[in-house]
């Protein structure tokens, strides 16, 4: 066994130093000859006939060096190793096409790697608990509006209640609070959970002890959980003050766990059980809401039971629905709930299908990408293999087989996918990073982190391979089926080009009409972005500063103590220098979310959107006030409740009347109307105008939680002011997040930025690529037919006439190609309608313009082989034979 | 028919090479090879070339060791020597041949007496 392992070894070694022991060897046998015949002229021989014996006793020389290598070595690993430097012998003589080639297919599969790696990450990848399978999130639906809800706390008992196809059902919720501990006090996310929490998902505590049951009760509450990023098994023991009130800290929970929802942007840090909520929450409290059907606020996740598939809990867990629906018609008439696969459901149900739409979108971008790098690929080594059928013809003749000058050719493209494959991953890393980083480029706030792990490495290496084998094999195949003679008598340039040209064709087509599909949607979506950038507001941008601070829960005493110093603050803010005025708001601009409400008249109701904002507000932002007036110091918590509306929701209540003066409900609470503005698109760039109801801040249960600003001039240059200023006054709810208006608008925009720079840039990259393609086909093309085109010309053909046939060609081909590009962008818009926003996805400029660019590169790129074949001197031309 | 006789099984080369190198110390191919002809006196023809093969198979066993030196005539020759293992080797090869040569020539005279 050990022999063979030796000897194995010292055949492998052999391999590699295949020439020093091929000359060793050499040396021997001359050795050996010479003493044959020293041998054969001491025994009476003629020198000749001595030399002659001597040959024949040790036998050919060739053959014996071939046996000799066969027996040292391993021929199989031999001749690889042969393909393989010859074949890098031949990547280095070009190196123009190596780096091509690896730049092509480096893009090309870095960027479907990015893209896979984003949309493994946020659909596929399961969650990091134990069986993730058996996990399942529970989201009550309303049948009429056909959206997505959380559950109220008594729809949660029933369903843990009923159900017997979850082993553990656990309810939470997740709250930004004001946490101090140790000499920390900061805001940081909170999970309230039920005391199955933690058990349900079996994850077990770095140290201390995980919730339990009975945890989770007024009485019991006062214990947290705290993230290992946080804090250490020391801490166990320690006081927390969250929201003020006192915790026991008794288990640290292990880092790894982000939570199981993916779009609440940052990870959770502080656990307390759910029933505490009503501790730090004191308007909780009032509201009663553990026992409020109609207060959704809660999420529910379960682990099934073992071998319970997800729809056998769904026809559960809808039967119990109907049963709550049957005894509380009042709230739950329409609810039902849905179940999903945790792991599926990693964000808020309805946003699954922006998220996957958006994705696909960037993954057919990539996938055209990855198909334009193969035809390119592919173009590249059928160029090469045609450039080198005289070399190839040689092997042949020399008695190569086709199949190894097939397998030289795939060792070539094999070698090629090695640094391919490195180059894809740079790309991949540095573009999967960018993904998920850029703000907004999903239009929500999903925690991805962008890494690129074993999967996303296995399907890069993967794609390498196969593109370079696969686009490899059609030119090895077709350059060796060739016949010997004929390619033997060619010189360089008289190859009649015979089936190639069809490929080459199709090939170029296919790069035109994806570059045509690429820079339709680059140009699409940028169009969409300028219109984003100019489109009336209805608000002025400029100028304004936002910043946002925590509030403390409504209703406690900490958020009476920022009321009050709020008061005096504003007006001072207002005097600094540099400011022009200063308001709050409960929602800085384009924030996107909405706070719905009822809305009641005498003969109406409607929902709205609901903005509570501070005295100036209007004035500071900028949306015009057509009657009334706008809220002022006087409309505090005393005074009678007034409410301001837009435009629409006045046309809409009130078609053709005065608004003013009249009585509307809100929540069941009567307001009184007291001012008209102007519409506009604060909360949202894309929305057309929307019914928007704005209520006094100092009137309203929650308070604002953004201070806006609007200055004269820069206005990021006085957030620092601003901060000194009011930090000074309300330290506990210190300013964060200094953003301008005009920050805010282009992370709006930035699902559209995003993909029109991908777009962009793919596309720019596949106009390159497909005028290169051109350029070197009509270059070659001309080239191979010098003498043809000298012999047409002596016979007095103009070169006009030349020109225009290497030119027609090439817009044939870039006619066919733009043509088909138009179709297909056509057929495929209708996908990207919900992402392009402002213009209709089938905008003819956009189509237009970039045909014309695609057509003019491939004219630029036909011109100058055209130029040159008209200058071809018939003289030259023929005596160059 | 003389061809086929001059056909030696591997094995068998092998066992000579690593015999001949044993009983005379380190040795150049050819002079393996002259020792093999001189002892199998003209039964045993040899192509002198497939000498190295063989030389070469026992090298990457390790049975044997080469390096490059002076022959007697003051040429350069690449001289071979057994090593310990190649000499475990012959021992236990030799054992093994004479048992198998035995049971052959048993049954050869057994074959024969029918």
């Amino acid at each position: 066994m050990w022999t063979l392992f030796q000897e194995l070894a010292s055949r492998i070694a052999a391999c590699f130093r295949r020439r020093g022991l091929d000359s060793d060897f050499d040396r021997e046998l001359e050795s050996h000859l010479a003493m044959l015949e020293e041998d054969g002229i001491r025994r009476g021989m003629a020198p000749h006939q001595a030399r002659r014996a001597a040959r024949l006793t040790l036998g050919g020389a060739a053959q014996l060096r071939e046996a000799h290598r066969t027996t040292r070595g391993l021929p199989f690993l031999d001749s690889l190793l042969q393909d393989v430097h010859y074949a890098l012998r031949s990547l280095r003589k070009t190196p123009a096409f190596t780096a091509a080639a690896v730049l092509t297919l480096g893009i090309g599969i870095g960027a479907n790697t990015a893209i896979f790696s984003t949309i493994d990450e946020a659909l596929f990848r399961p969650l990091d608990f134990p069986r993730p399978e058996q996990l399942a999130d529970v989201f009550a639906f309303n049948k009429a509006s056909r959206t997505f809800l959380s559950s109220s706390y008594p729809d949660y008992e029933d369903l843990r209640a009923r159900t017997t196809t979850f082993q553990r059902l656990s309810a939470f919720v997740r709250m930004p609070l004001s946490v101090a501990w140790g000499d920390r006090d900061e805001r940081l996310p909170v999970e309230a959970v039920t005391g199955n929490f933690f058990s349900m998902l079996e994850l077990p505590p770095v140290a201390g002890r995980a919730f339990r049951d009975d945890d989770d009760s007024i009485a019991g509450g006062r214990v947290a959980m705290v993230s290992e990023e946080i804090a250490d098994a020391g801490s166990i023991g320690g006081k927390i003050l969250v929201e003020d009130e006192p915790f026991t800290i008794i288990g640290i929970v292990p880092k790894r766990y982000h939570g199981t929802n993916l779009n609440w942007g940052q990870p959770p840090q502080v656990w307390i059980p759910l029933q505490a909520t009503a501790i730090v929450h004191p308007r909780f409290r009032a509201l009663d809401i553990f026992h409020q059907r109609a207060m959704q606020w809660l999420l529910v996740t379960g682990r099934l039971e073992p071998g319970v598939s997800v729809a056998r809990a769904q026809a559960e867990i809808q039967t119990i629905a109907a049963g709550i629906a049957q005894s509380a018609p009042a709230t739950n008439r329409d609810i039902s709930e849905i179940v999903f696969s945790a792991s599926r459901a990693k964000f808020w149900p309805a946003y699954r299908t922006s998220i996957t739409r958006s994705l696909t979108v960037f993954a057919v971008a990539a996938g055209l990408v990855l198909l334009l790098t193969c035809a390119n690929l592919s173009n590249l080594l059928l160029n090469r293999a045609v450039g080198r059928r005289r070399e190839f013809a040689i092997r042949l003749s020399l008695g190569a087989g086709r199949g190894r000058l097939v397998r030289q050719l795939l060792t070539e493209s094999l070698l090629l996918a090695l640094p391919s494959c490195a180059a894809a991953l740079a790309i991949a890393y540095g573009l999967g990073g960018i993904l998920a980083r850029f703000p907004n480029a999903w239009g929500l706030p999903l925690a991805l982190d962008g890494s690129v792990e074993n999967r996303v490495l296995c399907f890069c290496m993967a794609l390498s391979v196969a593109t370079t084998v696969l686009f490899g094999l059609a030119p090895a195949l077709q350059t060796t089926r060739i016949a010997v003679l004929p390619a033997l008598k060619e010189s360089g340039n008289t190859v009649s080009g015979g089936g190639h040209d069809g490929l080459r064709n199709l090939l170029l087509v296919l790069q035109v009409a994806f570059s045509m599909i690429l820079l339709v949607g680059g140009g699409l979506f940028g169009r969409s972005v300028m219109r984003g950038w100019s489109i009336d507001l209805g608000f002025r941008t400029e100028g304004l500063l936002t910043a946002g601070f925590s509030a403390p829960p409504p209703g406690s005493a900490a958020a009476e103590r920022l009321r009050s110093a709020q008061r005096g603050l504003i007006e001072r803010l207002g005097a600094l220098p540099g400011v022009e005025s200063a308001t709050l708001a409960s929602d800085p601009p384009q924030n996107q979310l909405h706070s719905r409400t009822q809305i009641q008249t005498i003969d109406a109701a409607i929902t709205a959107d609901r903005h509570s904002v501070g005295p100036g507000f209007f004035h500071t932002v900028g949306i015009g006030l057509l009657s009334g007036r706008e809220f002022n110091a006087r409309d505090d918590a005393a005074a009678p409740k007034v409410a301001i509306v837009n435009q629409t929701l006045a046309a809409r209540l009130w078609p053709g009347a005065n608004p003013l003066g009249r009585s509307i409900a809100v929540q069941k609470v009567a307001m009184q109307v007291v001012g008209v503005v102007r519409d506009s698109r604060y909360g949202s760039v894309w929305d057309e105008p929307r019914f928007d109801l704005y209520v006094a801040d100092s009137q309203a249960g929650a308070p604002a939680s953004y201070l806006i600003v609007r200055t004269r001039g820069n206005p990021a240059g006085l957030a620092s002011t601003v901060a000194k200023e009011w930090n000074g006054h309300v330290p506990r709810s210190p300013l964060a997040d200094f953003r301008t208006a005009d920050e805010l608008l282009s992370v709006a925009l930035a699902p559209q930025r995003l993909a029109a720079a991908v777009f962009g840039a793919f596309g720019l990259m596949a106009i390159v690529l497909a005028s290169v393609g051109i350029y070197s086909v009509m270059a070659y093309a001309v080239a191979r037919r010098t003498r043809e085109i000298g012999i047409r010309m002596a016979m007095g053909a103009k070169p006009a006439m030349v020109v225009r046939q290497i030119l027609g060609r090439s817009m044939a081909v870039a006619g066919a190609g733009v043509a088909a590009g138009i179709s297909i962008s056509a057929l495929l818009a209708r996908f990207v309608a919900p992402q392009v926003k402002g213009i209709s996805v089938y905008d003819g400029g956009t189509f237009a313009s970039v045909a014309a660019l695609v057509g003019t590169v491939a004219f630029l790129a036909a011109a100058i082989p055209a130029r040159r074949a008209a200058r071809i001197d018939p003289q030259a031309a023929l005596r160059a034979e | 028919m003389a061809e086929r006789r001059s056909e030696i099984l591997q094995g068998t080369l092998d066992l000579m090479v690593l015999k001949t190198l044993d009983a005379m110390g380190p040795l150049h191919g050819y002079g393996i090879a002259k020792r093999i002809e001189q002892v199998g006196r003209e039964a045993l023809r040899v192509n002198q070339g497939t000498i190295y093969l063989c030389l070469v198979r026992l090298v990457n066993r390790r049975w044997i060791s080469a390096a490059w030196g002076t022959s007697e005539n003051n040429r350069k020759a690449k001289f071979y020597s057994i090593t310990h293992a190649g000499r475990k080797q012959l021992i236990a090869e030799a054992a093994n041949w004479e048992r198998v040569s035995g049971v052959i020539g048993r049954l050869l005279r057994l074959e024969s007496g029918l």
